[in-house]
């Protein structure tokens, strides 16, 4: 493979985390354009909700709306003595009853003072009503900011609402999941060929013998004997094994106690770690009840108890052996 | 939910339905209070609906033109639906509910009940006092009886003023508490409290209001304004003007005969003794 692979391999890392970082980019300027939408719908709203409660504010403590009030208000308070005045008995607010005749004169004068009189008590009933308002108009004037600050408490309310809601969309703008998938799968598979391209070179130059075609067919069963055919010495093949070349991996056998192909899938192992290894990596032991095929190479296929240290080879017992040997 | 995609808005659908919930709620719960403080405007007729015809185009599935079919329709039906709307949800006004004007007029009426009165009581004895003190001078049917009752009718003017004084006070007391608890209230309802809460005790507060305005007025206590009404005419103000100078002579003369060195001596007796000597 070499550098038509790692090329790819880069382009496909490169095009999945673009990907990913557009999903990203995309999720950020929506949520930067959501929260812009929050605060200039606030804005908006604060301008049209507090606008009228501060002209109303303004025009309750305007003096059109003092007039109208102290208007009222006077109204109310000269009722308030109209009532009283006629509650109280006419015949104590009348002249005095003395009896006996009076004289003409006495009676225009006294006519002409209780008219006096009266006109007297208007006015001061009038005055006295307009005395009494300033105080209730007060009242009235100073409720105009109180019902202000109700409105910008309510108003501010349901801005901190809108604010929280709106931090809530926001929160919730995440990437588009679909190509976050995509991207870290294009990544993780460009990462993975890289790695693996980069393992296949690395195993050519350390093991002197070995081919990157070799590790690239390792996940294929089919074709794990011919792939190990050259570990150590690139001549034969297990398919067509020859007894020299055996000779040779029993020694290794013997040398080790580790079984030949576990030791060259260690060396791969370095760079892959599947889950399910295509290879079972047997446990080291020192003895073991000995298949036919290692009782062949051992030269004693009757002894099914020796252990790996015996380094002999049966040529008959090869020749003779079927398939059942290397189960 | 954004663009961006990546599932659920975060709960903020339920949240924007639940602040929606809460405004209107607490506008309701507003509206409740007020509704108990000022009455609304009067309720619009609803007109009677004035059916005409008129022709109706008819579309098939796809939209397109078929037909023109005669329909009836009711002409004032926007006039209809603007009174529905408008009584549905009538603004509030400046005046006080019925139900207040009544506690306010029983307020007033209550506080002229406390004063009136005593307050005729004195008058009458005032204008008894008064005739007597004419008649004792031989002043009736004189001038000095005229000025005598406008300076009188004065003088009741004054003291009924006094009590629209404690009248007029009640009634903005009462108005001023009453303004305090729509505030506390609806300071409530904003802080989004359950109506039950906020109207369940109501007419014990205003009740409490009106009680706290009658103590206030009836603490103002009023005395007699007639004390000196046998000095309400002129003509005895002059008399005692003239009584007090004769005093002073007759004092004086008998602090020169004493003590001629000693004439404006720290004397006890000096100056006038304020008693007024009835020569009628």
């Amino acid at each position: 493979m070499g550098w038509p692979l790692a090329i790819a391999a880069a382009l496909a890392s490169y095009a999945g985390a673009r990907i990913s970082s557009e999903a990203q980019k995309k999720a950020i300027r929506e949520r930067q354009r959501q929260t812009e939408e929050g605060i200039r719908q606030r804005t908006k709203k604060a301008n049209e909700r507090l606008t009228p409660i501060f002209k109303q504010a303004a025009e309750d403590v305007g003096t059109d709306k003092e007039k109208k009030l102290f208007t009222a208000e006077d109204a109310k308070n000269l009722a308030t003595i109209n009532k009283t005045k006629s509650m109280v008995d006419n015949r104590l607010t009348g002249g005095l009853e003395t009896g006996g005749k009076k004289s003409a004169k006495f009676q225009n004068l006294q006519s002409d003072r209780f008219t006096r009189a009266k006109a007297g008590q208007n006015k001061r009933d009038l005055a006295l009503s307009r005395f009494l308002s300033p105080s209730r108009v007060g009242q009235i004037r100073g409720q105009a900011p109180i019902n202000a600050a109700f409105g910008r408490v309510g108003v501010a309310d349901e801005l901190i609402a809108d604010r929280n809601i709106n931090d809530m969309r926001v929160s919730a703008i995440q990437p588009n999941s679909g190509m976050m998938a995509f991207g870290d799968a294009l990544r993780i598979a460009g990462m993975m060929a890289g790695m693996y391209n980069m393992g296949a070179g690395m195993g050519a130059e350390t093991a002197g013998g070995l081919n990157a075609g070799d590790f690239a067919n390792l996940g294929n069963t089919a074709q794990t004997p011919a792939n190990f055919s050259n570990i150590s010495t690139g001549a034969g093949q297990i398919g067509g094994t020859t007894a020299g070349n055996f000779a040779a991996q029993t020694g290794s056998f013997g040398a080790s106690a580790v079984p030949w192909y576990q030791s060259a899938w260690n060396s791969v192992g370095d760079f892959f770690q599947p889950a399910n290894s295509i290879l079972p990596v047997q446990p080291v032991q020192q003895s073991h009840t000995l298949t036919p095929f290692e009782r062949a190479i051992a030269g004693n296929p009757g002894n099914t108890s020796q252990g790996w240290a015996t380094n002999r080879f049966s040529p008959k017992a090869w020749n003779n052996a079927d398939s059942s040997w290397f189960k | 939910m954004g663009k961006g995609g990546g599932g659920g808005d975060g709960g903020a659908a339920a949240a924007a339905a639940a602040e929606a919930a809460r405004k209107a709620r607490i506008a309701d719960n507003i509206q409740a209070v007020k509704s108990q403080f000022f009455a609304r405007e009067a309720e619009r007729d609803v007109p009677e609906a004035i059916w005409g015809s008129r022709m109706k185009s008819v579309y098939d599935d796809g939209g397109s033109f078929i037909k023109e079919v005669p329909e009836q329709y009711v002409t004032n039906q926007s006039a209809i639906d603007e009174a529905n709307s408008w009584n549905k949800d009538r603004p509030f006004t400046d005046a006080y509910t019925q139900p207040r004007m009544t506690a306010l007029d029983d307020i007033e009426g209550r506080v002229r009940d406390r004063f009136l009165p005593d307050f005729e009581q004195d008058i009458g004895d005032a204008r008894r006092e008064l005739k007597f003190a004419l008649s004792r001078r031989n002043l009736l049917g004189s001038s000095a009886q005229a000025d005598a009752e406008e300076r009188l009718q004065d003088r009741i003017g004054e003291g009924r003023r006094g009590i629209d004084q404690r009248v007029a006070g009640a009634r903005s007391e009462k108005e001023a508490l009453d303004q305090q608890l729509m505030n506390n209230l609806i300071g409530q309802a904003q802080a989004d409290v359950s109506r039950s809460s906020l109207l369940g005790g109501i007419g014990s507060s205003f009740l409490a209001n009106t009680d706290r305005a009658i103590n206030a007025a009836n603490q103002q206590s009023m005395g007699n304004m007639f004390q000196d009404v046998g000095s309400l005419f002129k003509e005895i103000n002059d008399q005692k003007a003239i009584q007090q100078g004769m005093a002073n002579a007759a004092m004086f003369s008998n602090a020169m005969r004493n003590n001629p060195t000693n004439l404006f001596g720290g004397n006890s007796t000096s100056g006038s003794s304020g008693d007024i000597v009835d020569w009628g």
